[in-house]
C-alpha cells in the first residue's frame, strides 16, 4: 500500500532530515513509525502526504508515484498531523461536505458515513457548530471523522492520540483495527509505545533520519517490552 | 509596567517586516526575496522623499514654505488615519495574542500599549520619510534658525500619535460594537465600511483648490490653503506655526493635545479592555445539530464556497481589499452625479477623468485585490490545501473566481451608473465595459502570481498578512504601474483614445494568460510551493 524506498530529504541549511530511509507497508498493516523528537517522522510522513519534496528516493502510495501521480496518490490515502489545524470558520457540518465534495463522494453515502463515524467519535450533535468553537479533542474527532469520509485505502497519522480522551482513544484504536481489516493500511507516528506495541503488527524506528529497525512487532519484542527495544536500539544507534 | 511593555513591544516588533526571519534563516532564496523588497522599498522611498521635496521646494518658490511643515504633516496624520482605521480594532484586540498575553503576568495597559506602539513604529516611519526631506528642501531655500531642526525633530516623533489614537478610538469602539452581535464579523466589516465611505467622502470634498483662484494674489491662495488645513486638521497649523514662527506655545498645544487623548484613551480603553475581548472571543455553539439533506457539489463550487466562506470570516481582510472596488464606485457615481470636471477638481487631476475614466476605474481594485494575501490567509490551514486532491490550478481558480464574485456587483453598479449618466455611444461604451473588466480580471489573476512569490504562512495575526503582507505591497505597485502606462498613452497619443483601450485590454489579458501559461506543467498537480 505504502513503498518508501530509498528516501533522502535534507533542508534548505544543509540538515538532512531523512537519510536513505526505505520501508514497506502492506494492504491490512496498522504500521507504527516511533521515533524521538526531530528524528524525522514528521518529515517523512510529509514527504508521503506530498507536502514536502524528496531529494532522493521514491515513495509510491497504492502502486502509484507520490511525484507524477500526486493526485491520484492523494485521492488513494488521508492525512491528519499531529495539531490538526482545520478550517475554523465553517462548521463541523460543512467542513465535512467540503471534503466529501473534494473527494467525490456521493450525496447519499456521505449522509451515512458521516452521521455514523460522526456519531461514533460522539460529535453529531455540534456538526452545526462553528469549528473555531471546538476544543482540541473535538477537532481531533472531526479530522479523523473527515479522514474516514472517502474510505480511502491508506490513513497516513502523526499522533493521533495527541488530545483524545480516554474513551476517544479507545475508539480510535477499535476503528483503526476495523479499518484495516478491511485491507486498508495505517501508517502512524507515535511516542507511545505501549500504544504501538499493543496496536501494531508492524513498527519501525527512526533516530537522526536513519530507519535503525523495521519488522514485525512480535518478532522485534519477544521477551522484551517495545519500550527496552527502542531504548536500546536508539541508544546503541548513538554510540555508534 | 515599562519593562512589560518593552518587552511585548520587542516581541511583536520581532515579527514585523521580517527583520527577525530575514536574520535567522538558513533560505538563501528567502533572503533574496527580502533584499529584493528592500531595493523596491528603498526605490518607493525615494520616489516619495523626491515628491516631498519638490512639494516643500514648490511652496517654499511661492512664498508659501511658512506652510510646508502644515501640508506635510497633515499628509502624514491623513495616510497614518486612513491606513490604521482597519488595522487598530483587530491589532487592538487580535484574539491570538490576547490568549497567549493574558495568561502572563502582565497588565491589560502594558498589551494596549505594546500593540499600540507596533502600529506606531511603522507610521513614524512614514512621518520621518515624509518630514525629512520636506524639512531639508525647506532649510535649504528658506534657512530657518536651529528652532526649526530641533522643534521639527520632536513634531516628527509625536505626529503619529493623534491620528493613531483617533484610528485606535473607531477600531475600539467598532470592535465594542461588533463584539455585541452574533455576526461580529459582518457588523464590524459594515461599519468599518461605512467609516472608510464616509472619510473618504468628506476627505475628496474638503481636498481640492478652486482653481479658478490660481490666478489671483499668492497671499490669498496661501490663505486659502492655510484656511482648508485649519478645517480639516488644525494641529498640522500649530506645528507650522511652531517650526516656522518658533512659538514653543503651538509645540505644546500640539504635544499636549497628541499626548492627552492617547493617556484618556488608554485609561478609558484599560477599563473595558478585557470585557471586549472577552466579547469578541465568544462563540455560539448550540450542540442541536439535526442533519438535513446533503447537497453534492462540483470540486471548484465548493472550493470557492470555502473561499468565500474564509473571506467573510475576517473583517480586516474584507475592509481592506474591498477599499478598491468601494473607490470604484464613489468614482463612478461621483461622475454620474456630479459630473467629470467636478471629480476632476476634487481630485486635483484636470481632464483626467475625462480622458482616462475607464482606467482609473479598473486600475483601483487592482491595487489592493483580494488574491494577493489569500494564499498567505490559509495560514495554519496550508496543510489541508496541499493534501487535499486538488490540482493547481482549481485552486488558483478558485480563488481568482471569488475575487471575480466580489468585484461583479461593485462593476455592475459602477457602469450601469456611468451608462445612465454619461450616455456613451456604442464605442465608448465597449471601452467603459471592457478596460475595468479586463483590469479586474488581471488583479485577480496578479494578486495569485505575486503571493505565490511572497507567500506567509506562519503568522499570528491577520492583520500583518493583509497589511504589511509584501505582496499587497507589491499589488499596490502593480496596480500603479498598469495604470501609469495606459494613462500615459491617453496623453500623449490624443486622437487614438480607441486603439489604447483596445492595446490595454489585450496587454492585460495577454499577461493574465501568461501567468497561467508560466506554470502550466504545475497546473494538473496538487499544489506545492517551489
Amino acid at each position: 500500500m505504502l513503498e518508501i524506498k530509498n528516501l533522502t530529504k535534507i533542508y534548505k541549511g544543509g540538515k538532512t532530515a531523512v537519510d536513505n530511509l526505505s520501508l514497506t507497508v502492506r494492504a491490512g498493516d496498522i504500521y507504527g513509525f516511533i521515533g524521538h523528537n526531530g528524528a524525522g517522522k514528521t518529515t517523512t510522513i510529509k514527504a508521503v502526504v506530498g507536502i514536502h519534496d524528496c531529494d532522493k528516493g521514491e515513495i509510491r502510495v497504492d502502486g502509484k508515484d507520490v511525484r507524477t501521480q500526486s493526485l491520484a496518490c492523494k485521492k488513494a490515502m488521508a492525512y491528519i498531523p499531529d495539531n490538526p489545524d482545520i478550517y475554523e470558520y465553517l462548521t463541523g457540518i460543512q467542513y465535512l461536505n467540503f471534503l466529501a465534495d473534494i473527494y467525490q463522494v456521493p450525496a447519499g453515502e456521505r449522509m451515512e458515513r458521516i452521521r455514523r463515524e460522526a456519531e461514533d467519535f460522539g460529535i453529531y450533535s455540534v456538526l452545526g457548530d462553528l469549528i473555531s468553537t471546538y476544543s482540541h479533542g473535538m477537532r481531533q474527532k472531526l479530522a479523523l471523522t473527515g479522514a474516514l469520509i472517502h474510505e480511502p485505502k491508506l490513513l497516513v497519522l502523526d499522533e493521533p492520540f495527541v488530545g483524545l480522551d480516554p474513551e476517544a482513544s479507545l475508539l480510535l484504536k477499535r476503528k483503526m483495527h476495523a479499518f484495516c481489516e478491511k485491507g486498508s493500511a495505517i501508517f502512524f507516528s507515535t511516542h507511545v509505545l505501549e500504544v504501538a506495541e499493543k496496536l501494531c503488527n508492524r513498527i519501525a524506528v527512526i533516530s537522526g533520519g536513519k530507519l535503525i529497525v523495521e519488522g514485525d512487532t512480535k518478532e522485534l519484542t519477544r521477551d522484551k517490552s517495545l519500550e527496552d527495544v527502542f531504548m536500546e536500539v536508539t541508544h546503541h544507534d548513538k554510540a555508534d | 509596567m515599562t519593562r512589560q511593555i518593552r518587552l511585548l513591544t520587542k516581541l511583536s516588533l520581532y515579527g514585523m517586516f521580517g527583520f527577525n526571519e530575514f536574520r535567522h534563516t538558513k533560505d538563501g532564496k528567502k533572503k533574496l526575496r527580502y533584499c529584493l523588497m528592500g531595493v523596491l522599498w528603498v526605490f518607493l522611498i525615494l520616489m516619495l522623499a523626491g515628491y516631498v521635496g519638490l512639494t516643500s521646494y514648490g511652496l517654499a518658490v511661492m512664498g508659501m514654505g511658512y506652510l510646508a511643515p502644515a501640508v506635510l504633516g497633515m499628509l502624514v496624520s491623513l495616510v497614518t488615519f486612513l491606513f490604521t482605521i482597519a488595522k487598530a480594532g483587530p491589532v487592538l484586540f487580535d484574539q491570538r495574542a490576547y490568549e497567549k498575553q493574558v495568561a502572563l503576568p502582565v497588565e491589560a495597559k502594558s498589551i494596549i500599549v505594546s500593540r499600540f506602539l507596533s502600529m506606531y513604529f511603522t507610521d513614524m516611519l512614514l512621518g520621518l520619510v515624509v518630514m525629512l526631506p520636506g524639512m531639508a528642501v525647506y532649510g535649504a531655500v528658506e534657512r530657518p534658525g536651529f528652532g526649526f531642526y530641533l522643534y521639527g525633530a520632536v513634531v516628527i516623533f509625536f505626529l503619529p500619535l493623534l491620528p493613531l489614537t483617533a484610528a485606535s478610538v473607531v477600531g475600539a469602539v467598532i470592535a465594542g460594537i461588533s463584539g455585541r452581535w452574533k455576526r461580529k464579523n459582518l457588523v464590524s466589516i459594515l461599519l468599518t465600511m461605512s467609516f472608510v465611505c464616509v472619510i473618504l467622502v468628506g476627505s475628496m470634498s474638503l481636498g481640492g483648490l478652486d482653481e479658478s483662484q490660481l490666478g489671483s494674489m499668492m497671499e490669498e491662495l496661501a490663505g486659502q490653503l492655510e484656511r482648508q488645513i485649519g478645517r480639516l486638521y488644525p494641529p498640522a497649523i500649530w506645528i507650522s506655526r511652531a517650526m516656522v514662527s518658533g512659538q514653543v506655545a503651538w509645540l505644546l498645544a500640539f504635544l499636549g493635545v497628541s499626548l492627552g487623548s492617547f493617556l484618556i484613551f488608554l485609561e478609558l480603553l484599560g477599563h473595558f479592555y478585557s470585557k471586549v475581548c472577552q466579547m469578541l472571543s465568544a462563540r455560539e455553539a448550540r450542540g442541536n445539530y439535526q442533519m438535513q439533506q446533503l447537497q453534492a457539489k462540483s470540486v471548484m463550487r465548493s472550493l470557492v464556497e470555502r473561499e468565500w466562506r474564509r473571506y467573510f470570516a475576517s473583517s480586516v481582510y474584507v475592509v481592506n481589499t474591498l477599499t478598491g472596488e468601494l473607490m470604484m464606485v464613489l468614482l463612478a457615481l461621483g461622475v454620474a452625479l456630479a459630473g467629470r470636471d467636478t471629480v476632476d477638481r476634487l481630485l486635483g487631476l484636470p481632464g483626467a477623468v475625462d480622458r482616462t475614466l475607464p482606467v482609473l476605474l479598473g486600475a483601483l481594485p487592482v491595487m489592493m485585490p483580494l488574491t494577493a494575501c489569500s494564499l498567505s490567509m490559509e495560514g495554519k490551514n496550508w496543510w489541508m490545501t496541499q493534501t487535499l486532491p486538488v490540482a493547481r490550478r482549481e485552486l488558483i481558480w478558485s480563488k481568482v473566481n471569488l475575487q471575480l464574485i466580489v468585484a461583479l456587483p461593485f462593476y455592475l453598479v459602477s457602469e450601469v451608473a456611468l451608462i445612465v449618466a454619461l450616455r456613451p455611444d456604442l464605442t465608448e461604451a465597449i471601452c467603459l465595459l471592457a478596460v475595468p473588466a479586463a483590469y479586474i480580471l488581471f488583479g485577480a489573476r496578479a494578486g495569485i502570481a505575486v503571493n505565490e512569490k511572497f507567500p506567509v504562512f506562519d503568522w499570528d495575526s491577520e492583520a500583518k498578512v493583509v497589511k504589511q503582507g509584501a505582496s499587497a505591497f507589491l499589488m499596490m505597485v502593480i496596480g500603479l504601474a498598469t495604470a501609469a502606462v495606459p494613462i500615459i498613452a491617453l496623453f500623449v497619443l490624443e486622437g487614438m483614445t480607441v486603439f489604447v483601450y483596445g492595446a490595454t485590454v489585450g496587454a492585460l489579458l495577454l499577461l493574465t494568460w501568461l501567468m497561467d501559461l508560466k506554470g502550466r506543467n504545475k497546473l494538473s498537480a496538487p499544489y506545492r510551493l517551489d
